[in-house]
């Protein structure tokens, strides 16, 4: 027991880190209990910065989920920083959890959130920094329990050496299943992990991938995915979600830091999936089916955070927010209730063909915030391959509104690399920014802001798993960096910022977003060799990461580019998310053809989702 | 409208907060608490309260001030009372009065803090005796000179640096005590914008110079502060010669 309570001493640390507020864990809304023999200590690490993590609206739900139950203590553990690190490194101290300072050693489960590929070296920077053994073949009874889930968990073969436990689906509707069976398991004394792993596998989105293994050809591609242990005999592991929203846990409080944070406001999360479809886009697969809140729900929820947080701001979060049914009402509601405090309304996810000068004419009452607009790619063509149904009127016209409205100051995203893009499309983007450009101009000067700034910026596209385009090459290195260099090039108005990220990140991020288990050794081999925050382009070290291909003998053209035939047995084709196979490659040929789909409001285009689980204030 | 002008302490694990989170955090506080706050106008709208002066971080103080406008006058006990509410531990509205309008704003008016501070030395213990001997030196000098930043002039790349003489800011600076190995001293500085001695930037000169001045440590070590604690006790403004906290010091 006296183990149990023991506290890492950092008291002495904190005036010699950057931001020390980042390591106290008494935020408003933290949780705080007694640690007792029968409490059951969860950790919710999150393999990146603390402003990143606290950031994340899954911790949230899952943070104060956990701590509402009486014997369960969660609490959270990010990737301490960089000075910070060298400290708890250089005195022999153990990597903690921010609110009892308890070493993770000493916690039954730590649960790490998948959020993006480059953060996977974090995680096992923070099993090292915590004493944990890496490999799950490695760590026995007395060891904490890892396990994850997020988005990356619909292929996470790449880090599954190391886990015990990966959850499939929403967190919030398993994880007190997980929980509680540990905690009567764990009571009675002949409590074996092996044991329990095998009586957790029987809950439905539980994937415990010890249980598997996988055969390869000569060729490098799967063979077969086997089962090793018996299972509840129902193949393949299908993902679990949440029903009904308005009957699902929310929190009425969320944890408020002392400094900022990436998303330091309240969020409002006002449907799940999206109706839209998008090739590119695994969250528009992997989340579905869309399933809403209601209004007064929403309304209600509101009012809750906003008054347990004292936050300035509230902003809603969705795949595509303009999309929510009653949105014109929710918005009013906001702004109507929140007026006399000047909280402010903000609508990330905004889309170009039902954006509403009305709308934004409201939000602008409160608060006045940037505008966004992803256009995803440069040409009409280009945007029916991927699905992005929106036109260049749609674009101009929103652009030449907001103008008038007196903003000067607009951010158009885009890819490069998607399938079948040409430099036509890529000059296609400066063609639109112009065009964008001239709206400006139209504008009379006495009506519009002085001072024009367009920021452009491009991502490279990466294939993920369970969408269309997951059979699809990603562009080289090479190339990336001659398209990137085409639109720079094309791009010299002054008044016009062009970024872009290094392509190096996004072909590491393209092989393990489609990886296999064999990438588990590379992963540890490119740790061993210092790679860590890889998401960071300032730490990020391609080098090593090549270097670490090499030495395991894998080739980072056999991941990331090269095309896959639709009978080649992919490495999560033992999962299920509800949506078809068929499905995917009906929408890649489709994509190929140039052809759009119509989103699910309008009409079903049969993705299968709707065989799989039925829901509440859903489109199917 | 009314202003408020308040008192609180900061200490604890408080102390890590910066200037820029506590402000966050009171205005935070303010709105959870349904204080009824004046905002500023504008595209931006922020609660209209100030602060004397910024803290240190790793400071901690029982004697800090804010001035807030509210919509109207609420009693100060269930002011308090709904901020304290909501406060983290370590941060306590302790007193405050309503003022007039027409009073200087709080930064204007702060021109003396004092401190108390903790020291640790590299050497364990050290003779009280010389230790009051060392103050005495170091307070005799001619000047006590500390480099600062210039303020950058526009366009202008580089930091320049000038030399400052503080050692008219330091108003007192005396040793009080021992606890075992730690040595507590007492200091008065002038604080605001008419002069401003940081109390981390006093300790450092003194380290100086009692390293400076203390060969017979050099052959050994050169003596050392291992360890600095600052609290700081009140903010004063001078009223007809007399120190003044900031709320006795209004009307």
């Amino acid at each position: 027991m006296e183990d149990k309570i023991m506290k890492v001493q950092i008291e002495d640390l904190l005036m010699r880190v950057e931001k020390p507020a980042r390591y106290l864990g008494n935020e408003m809304n933290s949780a705080h209990k007694e640690i007792t023999e029968d409490t059951i200590r969860f950790a919710f690490a999150f393999p990146d910065t603390y402003e990143i993590g606290m950031s994340h609206l899954g911790m949230q739900i899952l943070y104060h989920l956990l701590n509402e139950q009486q014997d369960v203590f969660c609490e959270r553990v990010f990737s301490p920083n960089e000075d910070m690190e060298n400290l708890l490194r250089e005195k022999g101290r153990s990597l903690f959890a921010l609110e009892s300072k308890s070493p993770l050693k000493n916690f039954d489960f730590i649960g790490f959130t998948l959020q993006y590929e480059l953060s996977y070296t974090n995680i096992l920077n923070i099993l090292e920094m915590g004493s944990i053994p890496l490999f799950q073949k490695d760590r026995g009874d007395e060891d904490p329990l890892i396990i994850l889930g997020g988005p990356c968990s619909y292929n996470s073969e790449p880090i599954a050496d190391f886990a015990d436990i990966i959850v499939l689906g929403e967190g919030e509707e398993i994880i007190l299943e997980v929980v509680n069976l540990y905690k009567e398991r764990k009571k009675k004394n002949n409590y074996s992990k092996s044991k329990f792993l095998k009586e957790v596998s029987k809950i439905e989105g539980i994937y415990v991938p010890s249980h598997f293994a996988v055969d390869y050809h000569s060729n490098g591609k799967i063979k077969e995915i086997r089962v090793v242990e018996e299972l509840r005999g129902e193949q393949p592991l299908t993902k679990r979600i949440i029903a009904d929203l308005d009957e699902a846990y929310y929190p009425d409080k969320i944890l408020v830091p002392y400094i900022d944070t990436v998303h330091n406001r309240v969020v409002l999360e006002i449907f799940r999936g999206c109706i839209r479809g998008c090739r590119f886009c695994q969250a528009g697969m992997i989340y579905r089916p869309v399933r809403e809140r209601s209004l007064e729900k929403l309304q209600n929820m509101a009012y809750d955070l906003l008054q347990n947080t004292g936050y300035e701001e509230i902003s809603l979060a969705s795949l595509s927010s303009s999309d929510y049914t009653e949105i014109e009402a929710l918005i009013k509601h906001l702004i109507e209730i929140n007026q006399k405090d000047h909280i402010g309304v903000s609508l990330p996810s905004l889309r170009l063909d039902n954006f509403s000068k009305e709308m934004i004419e409201e939000i602008q009452k409160v608060r006045k915030t940037g505008l966004t607009f992803a256009p995803e790619a440069g040409t009409q063509r280009l945007r029916d391959v991927i699905n992005k149904n929106i036109t260049e009127e749609n674009l101009l016209s929103s652009a030449k509104e907001a103008f008038e409205m007196g903003y000067n100051n607009i951010k158009l995203y885009f890819m490069i690399g998607l399938p079948t893009e040409t430099d036509e499309d890529i000059l296609g983007i400066k063609d639109l920014v112009y065009k964008v450009l001239n709206q400006y101009h139209n504008v009379p000067k006495e009506q519009r802001a002085p001072g024009l700034k367009i920021t452009v910026s491009t991502s490279t596209f990466v294939p993920k798993a369970f969408t269309p385009f997951q059979w699809e090459e990603q562009i080289t290195l090479d190339e990336i960096h001659r398209r990137q260099s085409l639109l720079k090039e094309s791009l010299t108005h002054r008044s016009i910022n062009y970024n872009y990220h290094d392509g190096k990140t996004s072909v590491i991020e393209g092989a393990f977003a489609r990886g296999d288990r064999r990438l588990s050794k590379v992963l540890y081999k490119a740790f061993s060799l210092g790679c860590k925050f890889d998401g960071w382009d300032d730490r990020f070290n391609y080098q090593k990461w090549t270097e670490a291909f090499q030495s395991e003998g894998l080739s980072l053209d056999f991941y990331s580019h090269r095309n896959r035939d639709y009978e080649e047995i992919l490495p999560w084709e033992h999962f299920n998310i509800g949506v078809n196979k068929s499905f995917l490659i009906k929408e890649n040929e489709r994509a190929k053809g140039e052809e759009v789909t119509a989103d699910c409001r309008l009409n079903c285009s049969g993705c299968g989702i709707n065989q799989c689980f039925t829901t509440k204030r859903g489109v199917c | 409208m009314a202003i408020l002008r308040g008192k609180f302490s900061k200490t604890g694990e408080m102390k890590y907060i910066s200037h820029l989170d506590l402000v966050r955090l009171f205005h935070r506080v303010l709105r959870r608490g349904g204080i009824n706050i004046a905002y500023t106008q504008g595209f931006n709208p922020h609660p209209i309260i100030s602060f004397a002066t910024a803290l240190s971080l790793g400071v901690e103080s029982y004697g800090e001030y804010f001035d807030v406008k509210l919509h109207d006058e609420i009693p100060f006990q269930e002011f308090k009372q709904k901020v304290n509410e909501h406060m983290p531990r370590g941060i306590e509205i302790l007193e405050g009065k309503y003022i007039d309008a027409k009073e200087d704003s709080l930064m204007s008016m702060v021109e003396y803090s004092d401190y108390r501070i903790a020291l640790e030395f590299s050497s364990g213990k050290i003779d009280e005796g010389l230790l009051e001997q060392w103050i005495n030196d170091f307070l005799n000098q001619d000047a006590i000179m500390i480099t600062r930043k210039k303020k950058k002039k526009r366009r202008q790349r580089h930091q320049e640096y000038k030399e400052v003489d503080v050692k008219p800011l330091i108003k007192k600076f005396i040793f009080v005590r021992t606890d075992r190995e730690r040595y507590y001293f007492d200091t008065l500085l002038t604080t605001g914008s008419k002069g401003n001695l940081k109390p981390e930037d006093l300790i450092q000169l003194f380290e100086k110079h009692l390293q400076s001045q203390n060969t017979d440590f050099e052959k050994e070590q050169s003596l050392a502060i291992t360890s600095i604690n600052i609290i700081r006790k009140d903010l004063y403004h001078k009223v007809n010669g007399e120190l003044k906290n900031l709320i006795e010091a209004v009307g």
